[in-house]
């Protein structure tokens, strides 16, 4: 009896292994290659007067040296030397494929061709005639359904026919440019018969292969030498050989392959020609973002006016229920002035929030939340600053923390500590959350969103305006452009959209109801005490003297900078610390918007939407940075940056505010 | 094919991937297969975006992140954890330049 040793080689999903398994059945051997932690798989079975042995080599996209599963396949074609190899080709996927029978055929000629996924080619609009992929490359080519099992037998059948022929087969030779060409002939000269093909040996050499083993002998390692000193290193040479591949299969693909519809781009194409268009990128961000913070103010309006009311006669009837009961005096003061103006200022704003954070799902699953950070990314390029910093601008959205930590991934440390000291500037959710509650509050309506916009449009000018003075002053480094894989498009599901901005939202209720609530016992206390003295002489009124002198040149009142000062400790304080303070000093803690408006003017309020967004990060991010870059000098100058920072822009708007006029 | 993208990669710009598809007249797939044959051959590196923040757990207690809530990483059909980005290696820019 005859024995036959067929491999069978492809692309990884190219249906290799169901041929294999339809073939060989339950008679299979699997375990590891020598040495290696790749699969080895091989099946025995007979047919008239052969036994077979079924050979199903690792699927690999190529037959050079960088993964285990190239180093096996083709280890096992050359040493082995199996009697033919049936090489899987995947028919929708056929130039990536091709790439890798042209390897194989650098190795041997006895190649027999298993067309597979011929559907979904189809499907495509891509039709390839077999037998002129046949006649082009002078191999036998079967058309195959592997996972209907079609065509394996008359595969097999032409495997048997190809061991026997006389004379072995004459299949297609790549013709690589002129120059390489030579370069491949020089070195091939140099080489005797071996184990090897000369002329894969050769272009083995000229890659730098550093796997083989056989090393290169003298004359060769010079000449390698002298074209690497004129230019032509290994890099180049590989890539330039990769490229030749290409071109040779470019240029066959017209005579086997035929596209009868022309498959148009699919939606995530033709909407990033858009979405990502230099010129309408931007109008387009800009719109959407109108849409969000407009829906935002206008359709949460009627809920919050809701809970306002409801806060308000639940702290009413509460106390009422308390001087019943005979309650003392501070209790009656604390839930009331405290717990209500406090908490109660943050759950005013909790539909708000709440819708905010649908819109935030929304463009997040939808895949254009990445975009948007990615046109944002390209401003500053374009500004001629930095572009690794997108890595963890995208998550400092979500929240500063997480976003100092994607740093990591940057390697040069001088560009990391950039992006650490720049992520604060990016208003994270909660901070927005605050915003565009202080905002509904000052600019109700639709100038609400003008003004949202307006706010994160400056942010991204102080982000790059800061970068550029890290990097041209503090931290000199250069720029570095990558290319991002961006998500696709998808029609956002309710769960998607509905669970996470549930989670965010509830987040921010359970904080309102553990640490705010802390900090809103914390601040009435501080607040109300000593007791009967006006609310300028108790200890947060002293606090805030004390504080006014970096507050009045921006005309802050005495509460605001309090409430900046807790703010520190987590971002959403600074709302129920407004709430208090302004609730207790107004008399009327039911309603903030109202004690607000009349304490400050819309300038003034604007000027502190700005210096709370980059004014310092929270206590976390501040925790995070140090621990990110390690020293507690760079993390302090990093907060005091965004200290001084905050307010030099702050005032310098109020002094353009005022030169305007409001 | 590769020096293309590669060439592509190495302007000052930051790129999608569907913008080199647009630019090159090529189909997404054979952008993307180049892509990987870069990558596989050490001319770029390929990054995670945020999924070692998100694999820290440092961020699991701030208000607003989803990406430090495993539920969320695992419920969404866009996680961000999955976001990659590339850079070309000293071996693209040798066999570039």
């Amino acid at each position: 009896m005859k024995n036959l040793r067929i491999a069978l080689v492809g692309n990884p999903n190219v249906g290799k292994s169901t041929v294999f398994n339809f073939l060989t059945g339950l008679k299979q051997q699997v375990g590891n290659w020598t040495g290696k932690t790749v699969e080895h798989k091989a099946g025995y079975f007979k047919v008239n007067d052969l036994a077979i042995e079924l050979v199903d080599l690792p699927g690999t996209y190529s037959l050079t040296a960088y993964s285990q599963e190239e180093i096996v396949t083709r280890e096992y074609i050359l040493n082995e030397k199996p009697d033919v190899v049936v090489a899987m080709l995947d028919a929708s996927n056929i130039e990536r494929n091709l790439y890798l029978l042209l390897q194989i055929l650098e190795l041997t000629p006895n190649v027999v061709i298993g067309l597979n996924m011929m559907d979904i080619a189809s499907a495509s609009g891509i039709v390839i005639s077999a037998s002129k992929l046949s006649q082009t490359l002078k191999l036998p080519v079967i058309e195959v359904i592997a996972t209907k099992g079609k065509g394996i037998n008359e595969l097999l059948q032409e495997a048997i026919k190809t061991s026997r022929r006389d004379e072995a087969p004459q299949p297609i030779k790549i013709k690589y440019p002129e120059e390489l060409e030579k370069k491949i002939t020089e070195i091939e000269n140099d080489l005797k018969e071996g184990q090897f093909p000369r002329r894969w040996l050769a272009l083995k050499y000229m890659e730098g292969d550093q796997a083989l083993e056989v090393e290169p002998p003298e004359s060769i390692r010079k000449l390698l030498l002298e074209w690497s000193q004129s230019g032509w290193n290994e890099a180049k040479l590989e890539m330039a050989i990769t490229d030749s591949k290409y071109q040779f299969i470019e240029s066959l693909l017209p005579k086997f392959v035929q596209v009868n519809k022309q498959k148009g781009a699919s939606w995530t194409e033709r909407l990033d020609r858009w979405a990502l268009s230099p010129i309408w990128g931007y109008p387009i961000l800009l719109g959407i973002l109108i849409i969000v913070f407009w829906s935002s103010f206008v359709g949460s309006a009627p809920i919050g006016d809701l809970i306002s009311k409801f806060m308000a006669w639940a702290a009413r009837d509460l106390v009422a229920l308390l001087q019943i009961m005979g309650g003392p005096q501070w209790l009656q003061g604390l839930i009331q002035d405290g717990i209500f103006a406090g908490v109660g200022a943050v759950f005013a704003f909790v539909p708000q929030i709440g819708l905010f954070f649908i819109f935030y799902s929304i463009l997040q699953e939808s895949g254009y939340l990445a975009r948007a950070a990615f046109l944002g990314d390209r401003f500053m390029q374009a500004m001629g600053l930095h572009g690794k910093s997108f890595f963890s601008f995208v998550s400092s959205y979500g929240c500063n923390v997480p976003g100092i930590m994607a740093t990591r991934t940057l390697e040069n440390p001088k560009d990391r500590m950039i992006t650490i000291f720049l992520n604060p500037l990016i208003p994270c959710v909660p901070r927005l959350g605050v915003m565009s509650a202080v905002v509904a509050v000052f600019f109700p309506g639709g100038r609400g969103a003008i003004v949202m916009i307006s706010l994160l449009v400056l942010s991204l000018l102080l982000i790059i305006f800061s970068s550029f003075f890290f990097r041209k002053t503090v931290l000199k480094t250069e720029k570095s452009p990558f290319v991002m894989e961006l998500p696709l498009y998808h029609l956002p599901t309710l769960r998607n959209i509905f669970l996470p901005a549930w989670e965010k939202t509830y987040s921010f209720i359970k904080r309102a109801w553990t640490f705010i609530l802390v900090a809103s016992i914390i601040i009435w206390v501080l607040s109300n005490y000593p007791a009967g003295v006006p609310i300028e002489e108790t200890w947060a009124g002293q606090l805030g003297s004390a504080l006014s002198v970096i507050g009045n040149p921006l005309e802050f009142d005495w509460r605001i900078m309090v409430a900046l000062l807790f703010g520190f400790t987590a971002k959403e304080t600074t709302l129920s610390t407004l709430g208090i303070l302004y609730g207790v000093a107004a008399d009327t803690p039911q309603s903030i918007a109202y004690a607000m408006t009349g304490a400050m003017t819309p300038l003034v309020a604007y000027i502190f939407l700005v210096v709370y967004m980059i004014y310092i990060p929270c206590l976390a991010t501040v925790v995070t940075m140090h621990k990110e870059i390690g020293s507690w000098r760079w993390t302090g100058f990093g907060v005091v940056y965004n200290l001084l920072f905050s307010f030099g822009v702050g005032w310098l708007f109020l002094q353009i505010g005022h030169a305007l006029g409001f | 094919m590769l020096s293309e993208v590669l060439k592509i990669m190495d302007l000052e710009q930051s790129l999608a991937v569907t913008e080199i598809a647009k630019k090159l007249g090529w189909t997404l797939q054979r952008v993307e297969n180049t892509i990987e044959q870069l990558e596989s051959m050490g001319y770029i590196r390929k990054r995670e975006i945020v999924s070692s923040s998100c694999k820290a757990g440092g961020c699991s207690g701030c208000p607003g992140c989803s990406f430090g809530k495993e539920s969320f990483c695992q419920s969404s059909p866009n996680p961000t954890k999955i976001l990659y980005s590339w850079v070309i290696t000293d071996r693209g820019k040798n066999a570039l330049h």
